[in-house]
């Protein structure tokens, strides 16, 4: 997995959580390597995506993090995670997507990709492919989330 | 919309298809115990059933899978299983399951996925166009929602075009478009593509400096939310 497909998605990742968050202290967790993108935290962004690499991009996290990432871009305080929410956290991914985007476009790249899809809940359905895949952890103050970066060259 | 539900206990197919009748008005047709009974599913499933349901354990579902795939066509599988083993799951996916949801669950899920698989038509994956950006449309009832990610530059407004907008209600989410690259001329000219079709439209922002520029250019408050279910909600 070349490090030029991997990097946008988790730049993006950490200026998008830096801008809507409004704080710098972000940092990065220990990479590790699992088998597949699947969801550990309850709260799941997918993106697939194909062109000189294919696979996914799942950014996974617990409903508490995803509330205060929410709160954040609503100014309201987020209590459940209801379908104005994950219609928020949808937004989110927009921006973190939409960031990546520009990153790869501008380094030659040319992707397509799904429009990123949120899932949330504890029953979990399963349709990713079994691609080796390259785990960032994002760490702020008490919170994380988990860059899940599964691609396959072409 | 009608569905089949394939289930070696009909109590629990009954359920299903009184969950799908009640809570999204989905006529089903329970088949049980097809392979016992030497059912030929593919025959057994009418042109019009839009959506599949497996509750049988993984053989007699890859069997199935089998039977039918060459009648898939735009039809939606979900399989409801108890496998442990994740090779097993990948198995059955890889056979054209749109949803593998696994034992137990809760009804809700059930409903939520099958929302999920229609009601939103999610839309293909798209290319990254000339210009570095890309654009996704999707029809959620009668408004049409479409989003710019990466750049907002020459040529999204043939991309617009494009899409065949057959409301004249739109959300338009721009969170995903890039600050650094973002053409102010190509806003207007965004901005005035809808005007011209006299195309309502509601605006998906959070970032203060897309939103400054759209108040700057006349957008109402009222007509910018920072979600796309509060600017749907807006048109009723």
């Amino acid at each position: 997995m070349r490090i030029e497909y991997i990097n946008p998605f988790v730049e993006a990742t950490f200026e998008v959580l830096s801008e809507i968050l409004k704080e710098g202290n972000l940092r990065r967790g220990e990479l590790f390597l699992k088998r597949s993108p699947t969801p550990n935290y309850g709260v799941s962004i997918i993106i697939g995506l194909t062109g000189p690499a294919s696979g996914r991009v799942l950014l996974d996290m617990p409903p508490n993090t995803a509330k205060k990432l929410i709160s954040a871009i609503s100014g309201d305080e987020v209590k459940d995670l209801n379908d104005i929410g994950k219609s928020a956290l949808g937004e989110i991914a927009n921006m973190i997507v939409g960031n990546a985007v520009t990153k790869l476009y501008k380094k030659g790249f040319t992707f397509a990709l799904t429009p990123p899809t949120v899932i949330t809940g504890n029953d979990y359905t399963i349709d990713t492919p079994q691609i080796e895949t390259l785990v960032v952890p994002v760490i702020f103050g008490e919170d994380k989330l988990e860059i899940n970066i599964a691609l396959k060259e072409a | 919309m009608k569905a089949v539900i394939l289930s070696n206990i009909f109590i629990l197919a009954n359920q299903i298809a009184s969950n799908l009748k009640r809570k999204l008005d989905i006529e089903s047709l329970v088949i049980t115990n097809p392979l016992k009974r030497e059912i030929k599913v593919s025959n057994l499933i009418p042109d019009d059933v839009s959506l599949v349901i497996f509750d049988l354990p993984s053989q007699e579902v890859k069997e199935i899978l089998e039977d039918i795939k060459e009648n898939k066509g735009a039809r939606k599988i979900i399989v409801l299983g108890n496998d442990d083993s994740y090779k097993d799951i990948v198995e059955i996916v890889k056979m054209g399951v749109d949803k593998y949801i696994k034992k137990p669950f809760q009804d809700e899920l059930l409903i939520r996925v099958v929302k999920e698989l229609f009601s939103q038509q999610t839309p293909a994956m798209e290319k990254v166009d000339k210009g570095g950006f890309i654009t996704f449309a999707r029809k959620v009832g009668e408004v049409w929602v479409v989003t710019i990610l990466g750049c907002l530059e020459e040529g999204v407004i043939n991309r617009l075009e494009s899409m065949k907008i057959d409301t004249n209600k739109v959300v338009l989410s721009l969170n995903g478009v890039s600050v650094g690259c973002l053409n102010v001329s190509e806003l207007d000219k965004v901005i005035q593509f809808f005007r011209d079709r006299q195309i309502d439209v509601r605006y998906i922002v959070v970032r203060e400096k897309i939103r400054g520029l759209l108040l700057e250019r006349g957008i109402g408050e009222e007509l910018i939310f920072t979600n796309e279910v509060l600017a749907i909600k807006s048109f009723s």
